[in-house]
């Protein structure tokens, strides 16, 4: 076992507790035990003295006093007798207090005012305690009882009681260390469980599960790391599939560039027409470079949060026309009719403009690009009640179901060859979805296979919006 | 092993912990001290069940609840 642990010290914990509990009361018992046997004592030896006191009628007849030999053997105590003028007249005691001596004078100062008396007294290492009475003859004092108790024997029953008591708390505090033990151990088990799971999850042991019964703050903490593994895995996946993606993305251009260019350069080319063919796909393999390096630029601004936005009150219809406009190039070349239907009550739109114009252009870029040529992309508007919804419709290939939930994904693409054909980048949607997330919007996406897709955009708008506001 | 020696030293401890109390609480019992140990021994037992009883319940509520 590890001293430097928290089941050693949470151990320890509960066992110095046990101890500053245990031992004041060990203490307490033991005061107890000693002033109830002393007091019991005491107050014995002070009865007998009031009682037999009573028995002797004339002090000078030592005769008398023959009983008291007896009572001494019997009641293991001694006693003494003494006249009023303090002198011993009788004693069983011996050397401490022998006949014709004279007693212990605020023994007979007590006793002598008629009133009991007891005093503690040593003697050759011995305690004795003293209980003296007056001995009355007609009404007046005419000397006193004093009964000697010798207290070493109290204090050996004292010592024996001390010592089992000693036993106790010893058993007590083994019993206190065993549940400890299984406390501490069952107590800490989920912080060591968890300090193992972070270790690993530090190693790149991502996959780790804390699975834990408790419904407390170690239970949400297990469940905190278990996230938090699972988090950084999905974080490392992403990592790891984008940095695939972008050494492939960047690689395909840059081959073309590298192969064309060394062709013209080795000369190569058997005609004029060959020539400028290549140098066009050197220029369209510069430029899809150059756009997947601007669209990967600003997707990272984008989720650095670093991108600058600039909120003012548009319309919804102009943003429309104007990307509409900026499209209508590259439908002309496909011969698409991009239809704009706006609703009449469009309200204005606290946004980005230049933003908002991106996003649309992004995705009828999109439609145009997966539509069949001499077809149509549609945009229509929608608003309801604190929404207002941008559709753009197109009726092309279509996304199949198991590749929707993905369509987002950087570089995520439906059909590879056919998408790079087409002159995509694979980061226009991750742009486009990112965002609509930083002006505030969402967006869905509803398509059926070969037979187009919807994209809806939905922002929020307030009544000041409105086009009468 | 390890295990084993988390369950057993403890329960070494607990059991030398009532011998102890039993021990004690015969000490003075000089008559018939074999019933007195017994008796001792199945009371001290019974005080020591109450709080492990009372965890016991407890985690049965607690269990039950979830």
């Amino acid at each position: 076992m590890k001293i430097n642990s928290i089941t050693t010290k949470l151990g320890g914990s509960i066992m110095i507790l046990f101890l500053v509990v245990l031992f004041p009361l060990m203490y307490t018992i033991d005061q107890l035990f000693t002033a109830f046997y002393v007091n019991q004592q005491k107050d014995q030896i002070k009865h007998f003295a009031a009682e037999y006191s009573t028995y002797i009628s004339d002090v000078a007849d030592v005769h008398s006093y023959h009983m008291f030999d007896m009572l001494s053997e019997l009641m293991d105590a001694d006693f003494f007798v003494f006249n009023k003028e303090g002198q011993i007249l009788q004693s069983t005691v011996g050397s401490s207090f022998e006949k014709g001596t004279n007693v212990h004078d605020d023994l007979f100062q007590s006793i002598r005012n008629n009133q009991s008396a007891g005093m503690e007294y040593k003697a050759d290492r011995e305690s004795f305690f003293l209980a003296g009475h007056p001995i009355i003859v007609e009404d007046q004092v005419n000397g006193g009882l004093v009964v000697v108790s010798n207290m070493e024997e109290v204090n050996r029953s004292i010592e024996q009681v001390r010592f089992w008591l000693f036993i106790s708390v010893v058993g007590a505090l083994f019993i206190a260390i065993g549940f400890t033990f299984f406390v501490s151990r069952k107590l800490s088990s989920p912080l060591l469980q968890m300090e193992k799971a972070t270790r690993e999850i530090a190693k790149g042991n991502l996959k780790t599960n804390l699975e834990m019964a408790a419904k407390d703050e170690v239970g949400s903490l297990a469940a905190a790391i278990t996230d938090l593994g699972r988090e950084l895995e999905e974080y490392r996946t992403n990592r790891r599939e984008f940095f695939a993606n972008i050494s492939h993305e960047l690689r395909t251009p840059i081959s073309y560039i590298k192969g064309y260019s060394k062709v013209l350069r080795d000369g190569l080319v058997q005609n004029e027409e060959e020539k400028n063919q290549y140098l066009r796909i050197i220029e369209e393999e510069s430029a899809r470079l150059t756009a997947l390096i601007n669209d990967l630029f600003e997707l990272a601004k984008m989720e650095e949060g670093k991108l600058e936005l600039h909120f003012e009150w548009l319309d919804v219809e102009d943003i429309l026309n104007s990307a509409v406009k900026k499209v209508s190039l590259k439908a002309s070349e496909k011969k698409i009719d991009v239809l704009l239907r706006p609703s009449a009550d469009d309200p204005l739109l606290y946004t980005d403009g230049v933003r908002l114009e991106q996003i649309l252009m992004n995705l009828i870029e999109n439609a145009i690009r997966y539509s069949e040529p001499e077809s149509t992309v549609e945009m229509y508007t929608k608003v309801e009640k604190h929404y207002i919804h941008l559709f753009i419709q197109d009726f092309g290939m279509g996304i199949p179901d198991e590749d929707a939930p993905y369509i987002f994904d950087r570089f995520y693409r439906v059909e590879k060859s056919r998408s790079r054909a087409s002159g995509g980048t694979g980061l226009g949607l991750a742009i486009v979805k990112n965002l609509v997330e930083l002006l505030g919007g969402d967006i869905e996406l509803k398509s059926t296979s070969d037979k187009g897709t919807i994209f809806k955009l939905s922002f929020p708008i307030d009544k000041k919006g409105s086009v009468d506001g | 092993m390890k295990k084993l020696s988390n369950f057993i030293v403890p329960l070494f401890f607990i059991v030398f912990g009532i011998a102890c109390l039993t021990m004690s609480s015969t000490a003075f019992h000089t008559h018939n001290p074999l019933h007195h140990l017994l008796e001792s021994l199945l009371g001290i037992c019974l005080f020591l069940c109450i709080p492990v009883m009372l965890g016991i319940v407890y985690m049965w509520f607690k269990k039950r609840k979830k």
